[in-house]
């Protein structure tokens, strides 16, 4: 509602200002200076002045909500040396060496990130030194201090003292004073801090709360703060350990207890439904108790996005839950959750999003709210410290998954001989946020308003507006925010009520390929809504794509074919387009029935990482069923409609 | 048990050890070891910290219920740990070595915290790296996409449009690409023409139509109407960055000078590396 109304005034405001412009157009000319035919010119232009009005971003800021560094203890014990420092610095385009000594940098830098190590393993080291200038009227103390400010053999020598004296028990009592502790959050947070550059770089505080409930049941949830060290440091980050839980509604309650208490706001991110054994979209709580009033409530209000598309497969559809999606097998991960231990029958019906999208329809039909009312984002869930998405940069997602020949045959996963081979990671995912600017609080309002979209790794800019009255000639201008934002709502926004006269939702979509990556096929949009009988129904219409296709009778536009030649890892962008955009109508839309529509932008096909390995590695031995080219995407957040509206 | 408790616990995944575990717990036995029969004692102190790391969580003090049952587990906990030490199971573990060593490694460090850097120092340090803190330059512009096949004429008749004062968004192209961009960093330029772009446009004229000029997606005439060069912030601006990359520094180096120090304390004898791979 809040968004509505937040869009509303900018629509209000838009249209004040071009009903502004106007006035002074008349004005001037019955003054006799302007012809109606330079009127006409300046009708569906933003104003001469390409700043004037624009409080709309024109590009969107690229980032990651999900990666691991040598801070997390599986991510340590796998060999893991990156620290969040060191991630930080290569996220924004610095150079660095990799756990397995290799030297890796970003194509193109980031625009933020968070750094997401488990919260479970954040533990508080007691004893141990930190900095408090207060010590210093110890002599002692203070002439370690001049020691260590002169650097070199002077400063370890004092270092070397200290932990000696420390090991003994014989330290200066002001040590060990139990405000001199060290606490690996407030470590983490001022090193996040340090790397925070307003307009520039936005570095977040976040956390994962790692539940696996039963075993393995991955139920994971990146927290993510707006807010800065000084609030996030006062209350300790939610484990899964003693009278913490694993099940997410006592973590939603720690959540609300935090904004509470500090003024400070949090949002969670879930992640990996699909090695979650039907426990991620389930209509109970793990452990058993139906959900109710209070549930759906909580986790639309802390839950506002969901990653589909990261290293360990894609969480938006299972092609046997869309028989005719062409586009749905896609780096799928089914054989069993994060332990490996088997799916069974009716697990996969709760584990993808769109499905979640739709049930969460029939959830509201029933509780009077949506549970599942997700934007859609992506990111890698590395734990090398290295945020890696690049099909040609691949740096895997244990160091034992670094670039080498041995990740042809290796394994990812291996509980007692049920493996997951290395080659099925992805390189993926990425998240592209349309924020006003580039700092925290402006990143974390567009997460919150919904106002994303996740890729596979592509850079891919999206554009996707919901209204009743786009029309062709929307796609001409060349200021599609303006008349995106004049005439109706953004991805993860709800459509207004429909104005009398109208019959259906009018979109407005667009897409511009990366400048790295391949030529665009096609935008799909995904619609998902509730029919007559209360059975949730899935359509995906092709509403623009390159070239002179012609549909065939089931309204599918023919695959594009591929330009990738596999041996030498390339492709050629021959086929595709570069841009695409259209206005798109709903068909079969019916006000009686609430529904869901979000795009998917589809590249054409490029080599696959594991292309990329077998053309470098000369002892590379990938087996004849590895995929060696990939189709990348964008999912954005979807819009809504609401038949009780 | 033991298998049980690890592959539910949080840490289930880390599959580098799971197998170390079993195997190692298999070649004992089912039954559970003999007791140590010691006394396990927590301290009203002791107990008094597992009551403040819940209150740090919860910004409450815990009922007595809650820490009688945090208690409990912690006792629970206790003798796991001690029987498993008995065993020798925190012997060759990949998670406990790493994670001890990282801990040693942030004590070490831990000294960087209490130094406090004088206005030269880090007035030094930032001369030193100023690559890491230089702000990219940044550019507005003003752009208009050629068509593919534009020869010199059609380039020449779209500047000369422009110098007579058409906007940009009437010329040329349609495209998604802005037609104007308000002063942007080079890198945020390059992400949306792609790299090199923002090079390009070092060397025209400011406020100007020139071109073409050269982008992922194709030939383009530009206007900057605005530029800033790349430039070095003042200290005082960016203290705290500065500040904390010192820190790090500073900490990095007593990390590896200590890690140098303790090696230096022990006779160390490794075989040959020839000599293992040759058996």
């Amino acid at each position: 509602m809040k968004n509505l109304i937040a869009n509303s005034m900018l629509a209000v405001s838009l249209a004040l200002w071009s009903l502004g412009s106007a006035a002074q157009t008349k004005e001037k000319s019955e003054g006799g200076n302007l012809k109606p035919s330079d009127k006409e010119r300046f009708f569906n232009q933003s104003g001469y002045s390409p700043y004037a009005g624009r409080n709309y971003s024109t590009r969107p800021l690229w980032g990651e909500q999900h990666l691991h560094t040598s801070w997390s203890g599986d991510a340590i014990a796998a060999g893991t040396s990156v620290g969040p420092d060191e991630a930080l610095s290569y996220a924004q385009g610095a150079e660095i060496t990799s756990s397995s000594g290799q030297q890796v940098k970003l194509s193109r830098p980031y625009d933020w990130m968070v750094v997401t190590d488990h919260s479970d393993a954040l533990g508080v080291m007691t004893g141990v030194l930190a900095g408090n200038p207060e010590l210093m009227e110890d002599p002692v103390l203070k002439k370690w201090h001049e020691a260590m400010n002169a650097g070199g053999e002077k400063a370890s020598a004092v270092v070397m003292e200290i932990i000696t004296l420390q090991g003994q028990g014989k330290l200066p009592s002001a040590m060990s004073d139990k405000e001199v502790q060290l606490d690996m959050w407030q470590k983490m947070t001022e090193i996040v801090e340090s790397h925070n550059d307003p307009g520039h770089f936005s570095a977040m505080i976040g956390y994962e709360w790692t539940s696996n409930y039963g075993g393995g049941n991955n139920l994971h949830r990146n927290v993510i703060y707006r807010d800065g060290k000084a609030l996030a440091d006062q209350v300790r980050p939610y484990t899964t350990f003693e009278f913490d839980s694993d099940i997410p509604n006592h973590l939603w309650d720690w959540m609300a207890m935090y904004e509470e208490e500090t003024g400070g706001k949090v949002l969670a991110i879930p992640h990996n439904g699909n090695l979650s054994n039907g426990l991620m979209f389930a209509t109970e709580t793990p452990d058993g108790e139906p959900i109710d009033e209070e549930w759906v409530k909580q986790r639309q209000r802390w839950e506002p996005l969901y990653e589909v598309s990261q290293s360990k497969g894609t969480s938006e559809q299972h092609p046997s839950l869309a028989p005719t999606d062409e586009f749905a097998d896609f780096e799928i991960w089914d054989k069993g959750n994060l332990n490996v231990v088997p799916k069974e029958p009716g697990m996969i019906e709760y584990e993808y999003a769109r499905e979640a999208l739709k049930r969460g329809l029939a959830l509201e039909d029933e509780f009077g709210t949506n549970p599942f009312k997700f934007g859609l984002v992506g990111s890698t869930d590395n734990h090398t410290g290295i945020s890696s998405a690049e099909e040609n940069n691949y740096f895997g997602k244990f160091p034992s998954s670094e670039p080498g020949p041995e990740r042809s045959t290796g394994n990812a996963f291996d509980f007692e001989g049920r493996t997951v081979k290395d080659w099925k990671l992805g390189a993926s995912g990425l998240t592209a946020v349309w924020a006003q600017e580039n700092t925290r609080e402006s990143i974390w309002d567009a997460m919150k308003r919904k106002e994303v979209y996740g890729t596979t790794g592509t850079r891919m800019m999206v554009r996707f507006f919901g209204g009743w009255d786009f029309e062709e000639s929307d796609t001409v201008g060349r200021n599609l925010g303006a008349v995106g934002y004049g005439k109706g709502v953004p991805m993860g926004a709800d459509l207004p009520a429909a104005p009398e006269a109208s019959s259906a939702p009018s979109f407005l979509v667009a897409a511009m390929k990366d400048p790295d990556s391949g030529n665009l096929d096609r935008i799909q949009i995904v619609k998902g809504w509730l029919d007559e009988n209360g059975n949730t129904r899935e359509q995906i219409y092709d509403v623009v794509w390159a070239g002179d296709r012609e549909p065939g009778e089931d309204g599918k536009v023919p695959m594009i074919g591929s330009t990738v030649d596999v041996e030498k890892a390339s492709w050629t962008n021959s086929i595709g387009a570069s841009e695409l955009i259209t206005v798109w109508s709903d068909p079969d839309f019916d006000a009686s029935q609430s529904a869901f529509y979000y795009a998917r932008v589809v590249e054409i096909p490029t080599p696959r990482w594991t292309a990329y390995d077998a053309a470098y590695f000369e002892d590379a031995n990938f087996s004849d069923d590895v995929p060696m080219t990939v189709t990348e995407r964008a999912y954005t957040s979807p819009i809504w409609y609401s038949a009780s509206n | 048990m033991i298998i049980r408790r690890v592959v539910r616990s949080p840490l289930a995944h880390f599959f580098v050890l799971g197998g170390l575990i079993f195997v190692l717990f298999a070649a004992i036995s089912d039954e559970p070891p003999p007791s140590l029969q010691e006394d396990i004692v927590l301290t009203p102190g002791e107990a008094q910290r597992l009551a403040d790391q819940f209150a740090d969580t919860w910004r409450r003090t815990p009922t007595a219920e809650e820490l009688e049952s945090l208690m409990q587990s912690w006792a629970q906990e206790e003798v796991f740990a001690r029987e498993a030490i008995a065993l020798g199971l925190d012997r060759g573990d990949a998670i406990i070595q790493s994670r001890l060593s990282q801990k040693m490694q942030f004590v070490a460090e831990s000294a960087a915290g209490s130094i406090e850097p004088t206005d030269e120092a880090l007035a030094a340090y930032l001369k030193n790296n100023r690559d890491r803190f230089a702000r990219s330059p940044a550019f507005a512009i003003e752009q208009v996409l050629l068509p593919a096949n534009a020869n010199r004429e059609v380039i020449d008749g779209f500047l000369a449009e422009l110098e007579n004062g058409s906007v940009a968004s009437a010329v040329g192209e349609a495209t998604l690409l802005p037609t104007a961009l308000p002063k942007t960093p080079a890198p945020a330029i390059d992400a949306i023409f792609g790299r090199g772009f923002h090079d390009a446009l070092e060397p025209l004229t400011l406020g100007q139509w020139s071109g073409p000029v050269a982008s992922s997606r194709g030939r383009h005439l530009v206007r900057v109407t605005d530029r800033e060069d790349a430039q070095l912030p003042p200290l005082a601006d960016i203290r705290d960055r500065v500040e904390a990359k010192w820190r790090a520094s500073r900490a990095r180096e007593m990390r590896e000078s200590y890690g140098k120090a303790l090696l230096d304390r022990y006779d160390i004898t490794l075989p040959s590396a020839a000599d293992v791979l040759s058996q």
